[in-house]
């Protein structure tokens, strides 16, 4: 090993050195046409993004504060999900109770002040407790996934929060951390977002302007657009090939 | 005629090679249609080759030497005009790139600058209208790389066919994909020159056009020579000559 | 995987013979060229686009030097270690090293065309270790023992039936179906049992960037989310100049690249990965390589014309767009990038002396100029490279090999005639009067192959232009 880095210290030292020698002039970028980057109202953010997510197979629900958990009751009967995977402590946007700062904060309209948080983990939990509405399981992501592994692949679907949502591309923003972990959204068969709406961006380069995501990337990002595919025989568009077969978004509004 | 202080007067034209040697009746169509399109044309002594055949196959000195001796014998600044997308887009685009590192490069740059293809020149530039006198026929149209992609003057082609009202126009599957020649590419890579001119045959056949028009002599000679020896129907036409044939007065 | 010399005449004809391949090729590229035209269906928006990409990556060309030290130094600070290879067989040493220390033997992998130009798994399996490819395609190839035919869609060469058989005979326990979603779901269902197992994880990259350190990768299946996400340890392959130097270069040259490539708004995942799993998070490798191979680019960025061969994103449009490689396919080529793109890259990165006569293998037909997204000149750089197979003082590797006395004096000759009005004259008139009775040997022997010998006219346009009285000066 100790061998080995001195080779790929002189391969480093050489590489560079040749590439100085280059004489490639940079040109100067061509300026940005005004017509080019129009911004969306919300309500057209939202409908793009829906029909762009429907276009690649993804399932889009329209929904608000507080009958997401209905929906969500609707989507684990309906696909017969008997497990599911949480995180008992994520709000909507990834932050517990973040959201309801931020509307203090930015509107100070009475309805508004009063719109309640919404905790993912928690909100799934009162429901799933006091309505005793489902036999669907939850599971959460206790250990690390050298431990957690054997379950994982057990799991039905996976509910996780996102960072917010591109319209024009039709992605959501993935935003994995400890208490959401990266394989959540993959191995499950089935992976459920919660989008919340004012989060939704016309762009990928606003998402990264406005996120400030040059400040500091996390681990790890993932944007997602529809569930896994493949035309890879004979251009067959098959979905569900090693990542999620369904993908199924609720936006909350 | 009313002048026009936009257009100019007088005009050279450049030939091409295989106009000179194999369709000199397409270079004659083409000096008419100028004329008659209002313009004085003049065809100087001793123009031969663009040069493109050298350029593209390895031997761009050969390639300047030829190309130099075109350029001196347009000393006038007339626009230039060629039948043909493939020699304008050599003499227009590579130019300016083959004598990059020449101290005369400026000059040179200036000579590419008045070159025009035929069409092009017709309809930007003389705003021409045509009359047709011909009988109900249908065609379909070829593009050539180079009319199509360098110079960029196919719509300028078809708007002419387009004025001949007893012409109908059918479209051809891959109108823009290469017919194989390719100028030297045919003899040094001759296998998959052919596989690409049976496909431009191929679909030329399947539109029941009469006749194929094109802009380029290198495609035509191509398609030609293998409609001929495939024992195909397909004959093909040059735009210059197909379009005077339909509207002079005989 | 057989290693046959290369021979390019003997493999076009080989391709041009197999109707199946010529059926399956049309039918593929026609529709993705016609995806890709549906997606990009306003002109202008477009082609501001490509200038936008172009110069980002001229501009990450002209800083590559330090755009490299700058994305080293932050992927070290987020724990990301850094490798550099000059040759693929130091790249290849590197990538084994790393498995072997920590006793690897189950390796899973993603899609990567630098792993293909490393040859890297031939060169483990010689070392005891399998790698499993897991893009579909490229296991459908690794099954078959071929290599890819296309930069894309790896196994674009291959129908169903012929995949059919392969899992009929490769995969135990599969009944023969030609149902593409069974074929996937049996893919799936194979390829999860490895997932799960596997110790480390090898990939490509799309793009790197600088400021922050993250690598970029763009696919579909998730199988690359899980070559990087599941094995403890990911190890990153990358030409070093795919690097960027800000996060907002990444969203036009994504959106050039998906659209080119498939005619996709967007692909199912773009994976961003900044460091391997930190304290407190549960998953994700806990260490992750980035292997930066040079293998000659270092040395084609030093030519000023050829350096914009390193601007490619490896979209594969230019294949789609070619009609050459729509007509022999990917293997033809011989070496790893097939199309025009491994047209120019091939020669430099092989020499032109190994790579015969591949450089001829272009009409200069301008389709692949006209649709690359970042604006590479391939036409001018086939002609340049073609130009130092030709000259002994060209600056591509094995320049002159493609030399004979024969063809320069031709040309030589060819440039004496057209230059001299006299000899042209009477070059023309030897030609209306004998051209017909010319053997057809040599290059009119080719021509002839499938088309009628060509006649030259009585009358030269000079002759008629005087009879007519047109205007000579």
């Amino acid at each position: 090993m100790k061998k080995g880095w001195i080779v790929t210290k002189q391969s480093r030292d050489k590489i560079l050195k040749n590439l100085n020698r280059s004489q490639v002039l940079h040109f100067p970028f061509p300026a940005e046409p005004d017509n080019l980057e129009k911004k969306l109202s919300k309500q057209d953010r939202i409908s793009l993004l829906k029909q762009n997510l429907e276009k690649v197979r993804a399932e889009v629900r329209l929904s608000n504060r507080t009958e997401w958990v209905r929906e969500l009751v609707d989507i684990v009967e309906s696909k017969n999900i008997s497990k599911l995977l949480y995180s008992p402590d994520v709000g909507l946007d990834g932050r517990i109770s973040g959201l309801w700062h931020d509307a203090v904060k930015i509107d100070r309209l009475k309805t508004r002040l009063y719109s309640p948080a919404v905790e993912i983990g928690a909100d799934i939990r009162k429901t799933w407790q006091a309505d005793n509405i489902t036999d669907t399981e939850l599971v959460e992501y206790g250990e690390e996934i050298e431990i957690f592994k054997p379950n994982l692949f057990e799991i039905d679907a996976a509910i996780t929060s996102t960072k917010g949502a591109i319209a024009e591309n039709g992605a959501l923003i993935l935003w994995p951390d400890e208490k959401e972990p990266r394989l959540m959204s993959l191995v499950p068969p089935i992976h459920i977002a919660l989008v919340e709406a004012s989060t939704v961006k016309t762009s990928f380069a606003e998402a990264i302007e406005c996120g400030k995501w040059s400040e500091g990337m996390p681990s790890n990002v993932v944007l997602v657009s529809g569930p896994s595919k493949t035309a890879d025989i004979e251009l067959v568009l098959a979905f569900g090939v090693h990542g999620p077969k369904e993908l199924i978004v609720i936006i909350v509004d | 005629m009313s002048y026009n202080q936009n257009k100019p007067d007088t005009v050279y034209f450049f030939g091409t090679c295989l106009v000179e040697g194999l369709y000199p009746e397409v270079g004659m169509a083409a000096i008419k249609l100028l004329s008659k399109a209002g313009v004085r044309v003049v065809f100087p002594r001793g123009q031969t080759c663009c040069g493109q055949p050298a350029y593209n196959s390895g031997f761009p000195e050969e390639a300047k030497k030829v190309a130099r001796h075109q350029i001196s014998l347009f000393p006038e600044d007339h626009p230039i005009v060629v039948p043909s997308g493939s020699c304008a887009g050599m003499m227009k685009v590579h130019y300016p790139i083959l004598f990059a590192e020449e101290p005369d490069q400026s000059e040179i740059a200036a000579f590419s600058e008045r070159i025009f293809e035929l069409s092009e020149f017709l309809v930007r530039i003389m705003e021409f209208r045509l009359a047709d006198l011909g009988d109900p026929v249908s065609v379909t149209w070829h593009s050539s790389c180079h009319a199509a992609r360098e110079m960029k003057v196919i719509e300028d082609s078809k708007s002419l066919l387009r004025q001949l009202h007893n012409v109908s126009l059918v479209d051809l599957e891959n109108e823009q994909q290469c017919c194989g020649f390719g100028g030297t590419f045919s003899v040094k890579q001759p296998d998959i020159s052919a596989a690409m001119v049976r496909d431009k045959l191929e679909a030329i056949e399947k539109t029941g056009a009469s006749e194929v028009i094109s802009g380029d002599c290198g495609c035509l000679l191509n398609i030609s020579g293998a409609a001929e020896y495939l024992k195909s129907s397909v004959k093909c036409r040059h735009l210059a000559e197909f379009i005077w044939e339909r509207t002079h007065e005989s | 995987m057989s290693h046959k010399p290369f021979n390019f005449r003997k493999n076009v004809r080989e391709a041009l013979d197999n109707k199946q391949l010529r059926g399956n090729l049309r039918f593929a590229m026609e529709t993705m060229i016609r995806n890709r035209k549906n997606l990009f269906n306003d002109p202008e928006r477009l082609e501001h686009l490509r200038e936008t990409s172009s110069a980002i990556r001229s501009k990450s060309l002209a800083l590559l030097p330090r755009l490299l030290e700058k994305l080293e130094q932050n992927c070290h600070q987020n724990g990301i270690k850094v490798h550099w290879a000059e040759t693929v067989d130091q790249g290849n040493r590197i990538v084994l090293d790393i498995l072997n220390s920590r006793n690897v033997k189950r390796v899973v992998k993603g899609k990567s065309m630098v792993s293909e130009e490393m040859h890297l798994n031939r060169f483990l399996e010689k070392n005891g270790i399998k790698p499993l490819e897991s893009d579909l395609g490229e296991y459908i190839i690794q099954l078959a023992g071929e290599k890819p035919s296309h930069i894309i869609v790896p196994a674009i060469h291959k129908n169903k039936k012929e995949i059919a058989e392969l899992f009929h005979k490769h995969i135990p326990d599969t009944p023969y179906t030609e149902k593409v979603e069974e074929l996937n779901a049996i893919a799936r269902k194979v390829l999860r049992k490895h997932f799960y197992e596997a110790e480390a994880g090898i990939s490509g990259v799309n793009m790197a960037v600088a400021e922050t350190g993250t690598l970029c990768l763009v696919e579909n299946e998730g199988n690359g989310r899980m070559c990087t996400t599941l094995p403890q340890i990911h190890i990153a392959l990358m030409g070093i100049e795919k690097v960027v130097e800000k996060l907002e270069e990444v969203p036009p040259l994504l959106e050039l690249l998906t659209g080119s490539a498939t005619g996709q708004r967007m692909t199912t995942y773009f994976n961003f990965i900044t460091s391997p799993r930190k304290p407190g998070e549960k998953d994700g490798p806990s260490e992750v390589h980035l292997v930066l191979l040079d293998n000659g680019r270092s040395t084609i960025m030093a030519d000023k014309q050829l350096y914009e061969t390193l601007k490619c994103i490896r979209c594969g449009t230019c294949l789609n767009h070619c009609p050459v490689y729509t007509r022999i396919g990917g293997h033809a080529y011989g070496y790893v990038y097939p199309g025009p793109i491994g047209t120019i890259l091939t020669p430099q990165m092989e020499g032109v002396d190994k790579t015969q006569s591949l450089p001829d293998a272009s009409s200069l037909c301008n389709a692949c100029a006209e649709v690359c997204p970042v604006k590479i000149p391939i036409p001018d750089l086939i002609r340049r490279i073609r130009n130092d197979s030709k000259s002994s003082s060209g600056k591509t590797k094995g320049s002159g090999s493609g030399r004979s006395l024969m063809e320069s004096a031709v040309w030589k000759g060819w440039a004496l005639m057209n230059s001299k009005p006299e000899l042209n004259r009477l070059g023309m008139k030897a030609g209306s009067l004998f051209g017909q009775y010319l053997p057809k040997t040599g290059p009119l022997g080719k021509w002839c192959n499938i088309r009628s010998m060509p006649v030259p006219a009585k009358k030269t346009l000079h002759m008629m232009a005087d009879e007519e009285g047109v205007d000579r000066d």
